[in-house]
C-alpha cells in the first residue's frame, strides 16, 4: 500500500514564503509607524488586534463553508479543512481575546468591559470551543463530520444576527469602529493593511499544516482499523 | 404532516403518562428563581422587581437546556432512535414533531413559573399576559429548534450531560438578547418594542431553517 | 510601551508554539506512518 502524498504539500513552501516575507515587511512597518496622537505608543496593538480578528473570523467561516461543503459533497477532504479552520480560528480568537483586553487596560484603564462587541465576539469564541469539544467528545469518523458540519453551519449563522443585535445597543458600544473615520491616524494605514495580510499570511501557513496534520491522523486510524481486522480473521 | 402529528402526539402522550420532565423542568425553574433571589442583595426590591424579566429567561433557558437533554434519551434507551432514522418518513417532519412537542412543554413550564415569579416579586404581570405569553412562545421556538438539533447531536456524544449546554447556550444569544430586552420593556412600560421583536423574530426563522434542514444529518442509520 | 510587547509577544507565543506543535505532531506522524509502511510490505 503506498501512501499518496499529501495533496497540498506545494502549499507548504508558498505559504511559508509569503507569511516570511509579509512578517518581516509588517514588523518593520510597525517599528516605524508613527505614534498615535491621542493613544501614544499603546495604539500600535493596532496593527496586532483587528489582524487576529480577521484570522478568527477567516477560521470560522471557513468552518462553517467547510461544513456545508462536506454535506453537500461528502468528501472527507472538506472535513478536513473544516476542523482545521476552527482549531487556528480559536487560536486566532485567543490572540485577539488577550491583545484586545491589553490594549483596554491601557487605554479604558479595565481589563474587560461588558461592552456588546466584547461580549457577543467571546460568545462566538465559545460557539468554536464547543464545536471542537464536539469533534472530541463524539465517536466515528464520520458522525464527527456530520456534526461538526451541522454545527459549523450553525455557528456561522449566527454572526450575522449577532451583528443585528450589536446594531439594537448601537451608540452604547465602547469598541472603536472597525473601520470608521478618523480611528486610522496619518501614516498608519500601511502597518494596518500589511498586518491583514500577514495575519492572512499566518492563517493560511498553519491551516495547511493542520489541514495535514487532520489528513495524516485519519490515515493513521484507517491502518489501525486495516491492522485490527487483519489481527482478528 | 401526518409524521409531524404522530411524533407530537407520541411524545406528549409519554409526557402526559409520566410528567416527569414538566415537573423536573418547572422544579427547577423555581429553584433557579430563588437561588437568584439569594445572590441579590437584600433589601432592594425595586431594583431586584427591574430584573425580573432577565431572571425569567435565565430560569426558562437552564430548565429549558434540562427538558431538552430528555428530549432523545427515551428513544435511545428503548433504541428506537433508529428506528426512527430508518423510518420512511421526511426526517424534517419528524424534527418538526419532537421540536413542537418541545415547545408546548417548554411553554407550559413558562407559563406556570411566570405566575410564580408574578407572585414572589410583586409583579403585576395580567395587564401584559398575552403579549409576554407570545414573547415566551417566540422564545420557546427559537431555543427548541436548535436545542432539539442539538440534542439529537448530543444523545450521541460520550459528554451528553456537559455537551448540550455547551453547544446550546453560546448560540442562544440573539433569542435571549431578543426576548429580554422584548420583556423588559413590556414590563416597563406594557409596549412591546419592535428592534428586538424583529431580531426575535428573523432569528426563530433562521434557527428554524438551520434545524429542519440539519436533523436528515443527526440522526444515524 | 510595556503593554505593546505584551500584546505582540503574547501574539507570536501563541501562534508560533502552535505552529511547532503542529509540526512536531507532522513529523512524528509522517514517520510512523513511512515506518508502518514498510512493516507491512515486508
Amino acid at each position: 500500500m503506498s501512501m499518496a502524498p499529501p495533496p497540498q504539500s506545494r502549499w507548504h513552501t508558498a505559504t511559508a514564503v509569503v507569511l516570511a516575507v509579509s512578517a518581516v515587511a509588517w514588523i518593520w512597518l510597525v517599528w516605524n509607524a508613527p505614534v498615535d496622537s491621542r493613544q501614544g505608543e499603546i495604539g500600535k496593538i493596532l496593527f496586532v488586534h483587528p489582524p487576529a480578528a480577521l484570522g478568527a473570523y477567516l477560521g470560522f467561516i471557513l468552518t462553517g463553508v467547510g461544513g456545508a461543503l462536506y454535506l453537500w459533497r461528502d468528501d472527507e477532504r472538506f472535513d478536513h479543512l473544516a476542523a482545521a479552520a476552527a482549531e487556528v480560528g480559536v487560536l486566532f480568537a485567543v490572540v485577539m481575546l488577550l491583545s484586545g483586553p491589553i490594549w483596554a487596560k491601557g487605554t479604558w484603564g479595565k481589563w474587560w468591559s461588558w461592552d456588546l462587541r466584547l461580549t457577543l465576539t467571546l460568545l462566538l469564541f465559545f460557539v468554536y470551543v464547543a464545536y471542537l469539544l464536539l469533534r472530541s467528545f463524539t465517536e466515528g469518523s464520520d458522525r464527527v463530520a456530520r456534526f461538526a458540519a451541522i454545527y459549523g453551519i450553525a455557528g456561522v449563522a449566527v454572526i450575522p444576527l449577532n451583528y443585528f443585535a450589536i446594531d439594537l445597543a448601537a451608540g452604547r458600544s465602547i469598541h472603536p469602529e472597525n473601520l470608521g473615520g478618523d480611528s486610522l491616524g496619518a501614516g498608519m494605514g500601511w502597518p494596518f493593511a500589511m498586518g491583514l495580510v500577514t495575519a492572512t499570511a499566518a492563517f493560511a501557513f498553519l491551516l495547511v499544516r493542520r489541514i495535514e496534520l487532520g489528513w495524516l491522523r485519519s490515515e493513521r486510524a484507517r491502518r489501525e482499523a486495516l491492522a485490527g481486522a487483519r489481527g482478528a480473521s | 404532516m401526518n409524521v409531524l402529528l404522530a411524533v407530537l402526539r407520541k411524545d406528549l402522550l409519554i409526557e402526559w403518562r409520566s410528567r416527569d420532565r414538566l415537573v423536573a423542568m418547572l422544579v427547577f425553574a423555581v429553584l433557579v428563581v430563588v437561588v437568584l433571589y439569594f445572590a441579590a442583595p437584600p433589601g432592594q426590591e425595586e431594583t431586584a422587581r427591574a430584573h425580573v424579566p432577565g431572571l425569567l429567561w435565565v430560569a426558562w433557558v437552564f430548565a429549558t437546556v434540562l427538558g431538552l437533554g430528555r428530549s432523545f434519551a427515551l428513544e435511545l434507551e428503548n433504541d428506537a432512535l433508529s428506528a426512527l432514522a430508518l423510518a420512511p418518513a421526511d426526517r424534517g417532519w419528524i424534527f418538526l414533531g419532537k421540536a413542537l412537542a418541545n415547545v408546548i412543554l417548554v411553554t407550559t413550564v413558562q407559563a406556570l413559573s411566570a405566575v410564580a415569579f408574578a407572585l414572589a416579586f410583586g409583579l403585576d404581570l395580567w395587564p401584559v399576559a398575552g403579549r409576554l405569553a407570545c414573547l415566551a412562545v417566540l422564545g420557546a421556538i427559537g431555543l427548541c429548534s436548535l436545542g432539539t438539533l442539538f440534542s439529537a447531536m448530543a444523545i450521541r456524544t460520550s459528554n451528553r450531560e456537559v455537551m448540550l449546554p455547551l453547544l446550546m447556550l453560546p448560540l442562544m444569544v440573539p433569542v435571549l438578547l431578543g426576548a429580554v430586552r422584548c420583556t423588559q420593556q413590556l414590563v416597563a412600560t406594557g409596549e412591546l418594542p419592535w428592534s428586538p421583536l424583529q431580531l426575535l423574530l428573523v432569528t426563530d426563522g433562521v434557527f428554524l431553517i438551520i434545524s429542519f434542514l440539519g436533523f436528515e444529518y443527526v440522526l444515524d442509520e | 510601551m510595556s503593554y505593546v510587547i505584551a500584546a505582540y509577544a503574547v501574539t507570536v507565543i501563541i501562534l508560533g508554539g502552535y505552529g511547532l506543535h503542529l509540526s512536531r505532531e507532522r513529523a512524528a506522524l509522517r514517520r510512523e506512518l513511512s515506518g508502518g509502511d514498510e512493516s507491512n510490505a515486508g
